[in-house]
């Protein structure tokens, strides 16, 4: 016998038909593009002012995982229509809000870091994760990145940043024990340890000289900035990537204030401008940010609203989050995909946490 | 639900071959990622399965940094994409191999019941098709998958594929015709016939 006994040459429609049927099962979850889009962007957003310099790869990559949240407002797959339907200015409530806040934040329970003394700086971020389990389900959840920075009282100090990924995880649309079952992995690739190096350039060597930005807030940048809250307004308008409409102006606002490296001053001249932001609105009066309570102020781009929360009492910003509002049926209006809480302190050795 | 953008038919030329080395980066890259990286990934997915997550973003970001070396004159940027796609495909034809193998192996659907009505018989005939054609792919050169599979997966014409591939579309042509007359050989080699077949 042969096996030529049976052999039947396939037609070309039959071959294809199996390469049309062979893993056509496959599926693309949107996170995942989401999460790509946002790292690109975030590299080119930091390559692009270092244009003509040595690549700065770690830098990036770290910097991707931080603001891949922030970015991850501007939604990938989905055609964007971001219409704010004319100049509707910040709201009423949203800019007395502000401006209290403002108020408070000039007499900042924050003071000045004294000489030898650090500023600590805890940020707790909350990054969506979402894979798809061998039986075709979706899960996705959101898993605690945990950020501590100690950053001298003179800037050309040494620096130190911890990061570690806790464990903890808040599943979004499943129960742990369903995502248990299905043996889902909420593995990330964030890179942990402990950096050192003077000016807070943990990963890029710049000796200092690295000008700053909405995203990386040096000393000297800061200064650089008009203190008058129209001109750092259209500061910020201008710095601000003019791809996703004003909640551009939002997210760069909250780069900066997330840093926990803002001075009072700086705080409350940026709380002023954002008065000025068009669509911005009071969204939650009691918002609870993992136990911490302020106000939430947000603007919608669309699909999602990015609220920063802000502590009534202080001044003081206690973080942020997005929360779904149309995202196409992929979550459900109302879901927060991503929240973070920063917490700040001063101590007098490097490596310590506040007491309390 | 998402939508998957049309690649290539009725865009402009200027969409297909970008000036990638613009004064705007991120919305120039922002917008090629939005209308290519949903295929992308499709494609990369059933090549390597979850590691796809990984190449699509890898592929783009190499875009970005290796961009001064992309000429529009020679080629669109899908092509590019897909030539870049293709050279981080390389590192992984173990993992590549091993889906393959696991496709070949998986249970087909209870054929035989329903072996009278035709249509749901084509659909049995196309999986168990599939399944030999997994194990064949497993025997190809990678290079003979590449363009077997950026042709029949991704969707590129001859062009597309010599430019993503940088070899004459003479070659790709002769190698895409060879590779499937091989194929439709040696993949239908176990193939029991049904009775009445013919």
């Amino acid at each position: 016998m042969s096996d030529h006994d049976i052999r039947r040459v396939w037609t070309d429609d039959e071959l294809d038909s199996a390469l049309a049927t062979l893993r056509a099962d496959v599926r693309t979850a949107a996170p995942v593009l989401a999460e790509a889009r946002a790292a690109l962007i975030t590299t080119i957003e930091q390559a692009e002012p270092a244009r003509g310099k040595r690549p700065r790869r770690s830098t990036r990559r770290w910097l991707a995982g931080a603001a891949a949240v922030a970015v991850l407002v501007a939604g990938t797959l989905l055609v964007q229509t971001v219409s704010f339907g004319g100049p509707a200015p910040a709201t009423a409530e949203a800019v007395q809000t502000l401006d209290r806040a403002a108020a408070q934040a000039i007499g900042a329970v924050d003071g000045p870091v004294g000489p030898g003394r650090y500023r600590y700086v805890a940020t707790h971020a909350w990054w969506m994760g979402s894979t798809t389990s061998m039986d075709g389900r979706e899960f996705a959840w959101l898993s605690e990145h945990l950020q501590e920075t100690w950053a001298p009282a003179n800037p050309e100090d040494e620096w130190l940043l911890r990061q570690e990924i806790t464990g903890n995880v808040q599943w979004v649309n499943s129960t742990a024990e369903e995502a248990d079952a299905a043996g889902v992995r909420t593995d990330s690739r964030w890179p942990e340890g402990e950096w050192r190096a003077p000016c807070g350039d943990f990963f890029g060597g710049s000796d200092c000289e690295d000008p700053g930005s909405w995203q990386k807030p040096t000393a000297q940048w800061q200064a650089g900035l008009p203190t008058d809250p129209a001109a750092l307004y259209e500061r910020l308008r201008a710095d601000a990537p003019d791809d996703r409409g004003d909640a551009a102006l939002l997210t760069y606002a909250a780069d900066a204030l997330r840093s926990g490296l803002i001075g009072a001053d700086l705080r409350a001249a940026l709380y002023r401008a954002l008065t000025r932001l068009p669509g911005l609105e009071v969204t939650e009066r009691q918002a609870n940010l993992d136990g911490r309570v302020g106000i939430a102020l947000g603007v919608d781009d669309g699909d999602r609203r990015h609220d920063i929360i802000i502590d009534p009492e202080t001044g003081l910003f206690l973080g942020e989050r997005q929360v779904v509002t149309d995202w196409l049926g992929e979550f459900d209006t109302g879901t927060v995909v991503s929240f973070t809480s920063v917490t700040t302190g001063v101590v007098d050795t490097i490596g310590t946490q506040p007491a309390g | 639900m998402m939508t998957e953008h049309a690649d290539g038919g009725g865009a402009s030329d200027a969409d297909d071959r970008p000036d990638l080395s613009g004064p705007h980066p991120a919305r120039i890259f922002g917008h090629l990622f939005d209308r290519h990286s949903g295929p992308l990934h499709r494609y990369l997915a059933r090549r390597v399965g979850d590691l796809a997550d990984d190449l699509v973003g890898e592929t783009f970001l190499i875009a970005f940094q290796s961009r001064a070396g992309y000429d529009p004159g020679r080629g669109t940027a899908r092509s590019w994409l897909y030539g870049i796609a293709t050279n981080l495909l390389r590192r992984h034809v173990r993992q590549e191999v091993r889906g393959l193998r696991a496709a070949a192996r998986a249970a087909g659907s209870a054929a035989g019941a329903e072996d009278h009505d035709n249509r749901v018989a084509d659909q049995v005939d196309a999986s168990a098709r599939a399944r030999l054609l997994a194990d064949a792919l497993v025997e190809l050169e990678p290079g003979d998958r590449d363009v077997l599979l950026l042709t029949g997966w991704a969707g590129l014409d001859s062009n597309e594929v010599a430019e993503a591939l940088g070899i004459p579309v003479g070659t790709v042509r002769s190698r895409l015709h060879r590779v499937r007359r091989r194929l439709r050989t040696h993949a239908s080699n176990t193939e029991h016939p049904r009775s009445g077949d013919e």
